[in-house]
């Protein structure tokens, strides 16, 4: 039994006890749950042999809750192979509530308990079970250690090729000077493979083995087998294989898979490269104002408020708002759109980290630096995204930590039957060491993770940050979507038409009460009136006294003792308020023209209606085509009136829609669609949908870029418009359908090529796959399944 | 900071914290919870002429 205490978040009252306490019971294993209210500080108890933190952090946030929680990042080496294996151990260890590893990275990210003793111990677990955490090694050090790596294996490579053919000339099959320069070349190979051997052998000591410990076992015995037969029968038997065969295989094997390795590491590196192109766009100098004179300063030593020169065809150094002069900015980086926008001090524009000023001049003064950019954001939730598994990643890593384990008792299995057959034990050994060479798990290992990391970075270059790696998976599997209507169908700039009044008294006194209500307001419909205010000369009044915000209704505020309410024909009902046929007669009216009836209440009664209408995204027709015709329902869920919504829907070309909702209403939209059978996309806007985003199966959110760091959703829409969707969806369709095929190719090369190389041709046809050819055919496929990864990204 | 009593299940509810609240005929209520929320919205007159009855 385990006592482990935790911090939950989001504690606020009694049912929230009973909620996660609910949740927790469906855990097999789950024995306690003590919980002090006002500090979140819970005590759990668990059977550890059927259960793990793991399983009891997910149930918390099943609940809607969450846990603090501490990320540790590192990077270490590990292959695909042991993905499975190291999240296991870790997961099992105590304090641990998640791990995620990606092996085209190389990182390992923990989250774990910080009110666990165990968190100390952490470093000692991991060596424990054989991580070692790599040391961040320099870029310069990196690159020449990159020279000397590719050194040795072009060089065992090219050694190894001089092997095959010394050997395939028949040289050294009657012993001599060319087999001892055979048994010469054939060892340096070795020795320059002595990494990969080590790394090989240890692995499968520890008891996960890996590919490498196939190659060293395959090599190994060729190599030892070679020297073996080399002293004992230097002259040909009457075997098919000769001794110098076995050189030949060793030195083949390590040789090829060397390269192949090398040229993988390649394509590997160009798949993150996305990612390492977002870090250099912070580095590099800037020129800031300090003690009234402008200084160069590193980029990375910027402090908001800073004042920052930026000249044309320069980078900008920091988000920011421009405060002086003007300019044409790319900001193809965030939304994939290459033409330059304008921006100026003039409307006090904000800019972007890593967007570039084109022509002109500007001083901007800067509001988020270092890692707190908009566009690091994007570049830690791209990294993030490639943690989550989908599906079939997590198949596929069953399989592979598996994979050696079977592929050594069937090279074991092939030994015992052909020694039994033939009791010719170096063919015996040859069919054992192809077995060995032959296997690749590459293809289930890296390619898998390979196309979700390419699929990412295409996005990310569109403007569309893909949050969650099994998003393209949710995304083909998903029936239906649902747009939010303001600012997600619509342009989200409304304007206020007119303003009917529906008393006699003076409109500029009590407009300017509205103005200064809406002042404090966030929303979109608040600045249409705000703007009406500054159109119309409209001084605003004193400040509020009090001030409520009901999302999805609208505002209540209060001067001295005199209420006001601005918001729906909703907020106006729930404030008691008397409404007469002709204020439903208007709200109507407005509805039926696509417009949104904003109403003010005060004393009782709705003394106006703002008559505020927004335009219709010019694309929005064609993406609820786009989706109709991939047999997605598509509906629209809107805080807005029955009549305006309608009007849109029908616009559009909607199936379906719900009007007069509330956030959480639209929450629960979704949930009866998925009670229904339905999965549902939410498309809405990051803040105000918080809730419905949360709750959908795939949420995507149209928050700008600026706003990335606070908004919800799988997926954030940087760009402006709804275009992103389609690529969204289409990307999408080209990372299942990659993964399928590399799945495949994997599936067939190995369940194909095993047989052969255990020798199951070789009665029939006299087929021998030599293991240096079994290895090579090994590399040839791991490749080709990378570059068919590639292929199906960037064609088409 | 001030302090309300939620009208269902009676706890003191911080009113610039939490983000239950709703209002009924021109007055605001604020909750400890989404459920207590609930609640109130299907029978509010029955909450205010009964008083809290604890946790629904």
């Amino acid at each position: 039994m385990v006592r482990e205490k935790i911090k939950i978040i989001g504690i606020d009252c009694p049912t929230c006890v009973y909620a996660i306490n609910k949740s927790l019971l469906k855990v097999i294993g789950f024995m306690k749950l003590e919980v002090d209210v006002s500090s979140g500080v819970a005590i759990i108890e668990y059977d550890n042999s059927l259960t793990n933190l793991n399983k009891i952090y997910e149930a918390i946030r099943e609940a809607g809750y969450d846990a603090e929680k501490e990320i540790i990042e590192f990077t270490a080496d590990f292959e695909a192979e042991q993905v499975k294996s190291i999240e296991e151990k870790i997961l099992n260890a105590r304090g641990i509530f998640d791990v995620k590893a990606s092996p085209l990275s190389g990182t390992i990210r923990i989250a774990l308990n910080p009110h666990s003793s165990e968190k100390e111990k952490l470093g000692e677990m991991l060596e424990s079970i054989g991580i070692r955490k790599k040391e961040t090694t320099k870029k310069e050090g990196g690159k020449e250690e990159g020279k000397a790596v590719l050194a040795k294996k072009l060089l065992a490579f090219s050694l190894g090729i001089c092997v095959i053919a010394l050997s395939m000339l028949g040289l050294g099959s009657s012993g001599g000077i060319p087999l001892l320069a055979i048994i010469l070349l054939a060892s340096i190979v070795q020795l320059l493979s002595l990494e990969t051997l080590k790394r090989g052998l240890k692995s499968l000591i520890v008891g996960t083995p890996i590919m490498d410990s196939l190659i060293a076992l395959s090599s190994t015995i060729s190599f030892v087998f070679g020297l073996f037969f080399s002293i004992l029968e230097p002259s040909p038997s009457i075997s098919p294989v000769h001794p110098t065969s076995f050189f030949e295989a060793s030195s083949g094997v390590l040789g090829f898979v060397g390269l192949g390795k090398y040229l993988e590491g390649r394509l590997r590196y160009r798949a993150a490269s996305y990612l390492r192109e977002i870090e250099r766009t912070m580095e590099g100098k800037a020129r800031v104002l300090r003690d009234g004179s402008l200084v160069e300063v590193e980029a990375k030593e910027l402090k908001p408020n800073d004042i920052i020169e930026v000249k044309n065809g320069e980078k900008i150094p920091a988000d920011g708002i421009v405060i002086e002069g003007k300019g044409y900015v790319n900001e193809s980086a965030f939304t994939g759109e290459s033409l330059p926008v304008f921006k100026t001090s003039e409307r006090r524009d904000s800019v972007l980290a890593g967007t570039m000023l084109v022509s002109g001049y500007m001083k901007i003064r800067a509001t988020r630096v270092g890692k707190d950019t908009s566009i690091s954001h994007i570049a830690a939730s791209a990294r993030e995204a490639q943690l989550y598994k989908p599906r079939f990643q997590m198949m596929a890593d069953r399989i592979v930590g598996r994979m050696t384990w079977a592929v050594i008792i069937i090279a074991l299995s092939s030994f015992l039957a052909w020694f039994t057959y033939t009791h010719n034990i170096s063919l015996s050994l040859i069919f054992t060491a192809s077995v060995l060479a032959v296997t690749c798990p590459c293809p289930l290992g890296i390619a898998i993770p390979m196309v979700v990391s390419l699929g990412i970075s295409n996005l990310a270059r569109k403007g569309v940050i893909v949050r969650r790696g099994d998003v393209f998976e949710r995304a083909k599997n998903a029936t239906m979507v649902i747009f939010d209507k303001t600012g997600t169908l619509t342009k989200g700039k409304p304007k206020v038409a007119k303003f009917i009044s529906l008393s006699n008294q003076n409109n500029i006194d009590f407009l300017s009460y509205v103005c200064s209500i809406e002042k404090k307001s966030e929303h979109i419909l608040g600045e249409a009136i705000l703007e009406f205010c500054a159109a119309k000369g409209i001084e605003k009044a004193d400040e509020p006294s009090d001030f409520e915000n009901f999302p999805g209704l609208g505002i209540v505020s209060r001067f001295n003792e005199e209420i006001f309410a601005v918001g729906s024909i909703e907020l106006m009902k729930k404030m008691g308020a008397q409404i007469e046929e002709s204020v439903y007669d208007e709200v109507s009216r407005i509805g039926r023209n696509g417009g949104t009836p904003i109403l003010v209440y005060h004393n009782g009664r709705v003394w106006g209606i703002f008559e505020i209408h927004d335009e219709l995204r010019e694309e929005a027709k064609e993406i609820v085509d786009f989706f109709k015709k991939r047999g997605l329902k598509v509906g629209i869920a809107s805080g807005d009136v029955e009549e305006s919504v309608k009007n849109i829907t029908e616009k559009v070309g909607a199936d379906f829609f719900r009007a007069s909702l509330r956030p959480e209403d639209k929450a629960d939209l979704i949930r009866e669609m998925e009670s229904k059978g339905e999965k549902a996309v939410f498309v809405g806007d990051g803040v105000n949908d918080a809730v419905a985003l949360g709750a959908s199966f795939l949420g995507i959110s149209t928050s700008k870029a600026a706003d990335i760091a606070k908004e919800a959703g799988d997926v954030v829409l940087a760009s402006d418009g709804l275009n992103g969707l389609k690529e969204l969806f289409i990307v999408s369709n080209k990372v299942l359908k990659g993964a399928k095929e590399n799945l495949i190719w994997a599936f067939l090369y190995n369940g194909v090529l095993i047989p052969v190389a255990s020798g199951l041709l070789y009665p029939f046809f006299g087929i021998i796959l030599m293991p240096h050819f079994a290895a090579l055919s090994m590399v040839l496929s791991d490749i080709t399944v990378i570059l068919n990864s590639f292929r199906v990204l960037t064609v088409g | 900071m001030t302090v309300e009593t939620d009208p269902v299940c009676g706890m003191k509810v911080d009113t610039s914290k939490t983000k239950h609240k709703t209002i009924y005929k021109g007055r605001t209520y604020y909750f400890c919870s989404e459920r207590c929320r609930k609640a109130f919205e299907e029978k509010p007159e029955y909450y205010l002429e009964h008083g809290p009855q604890g946790m629904p």
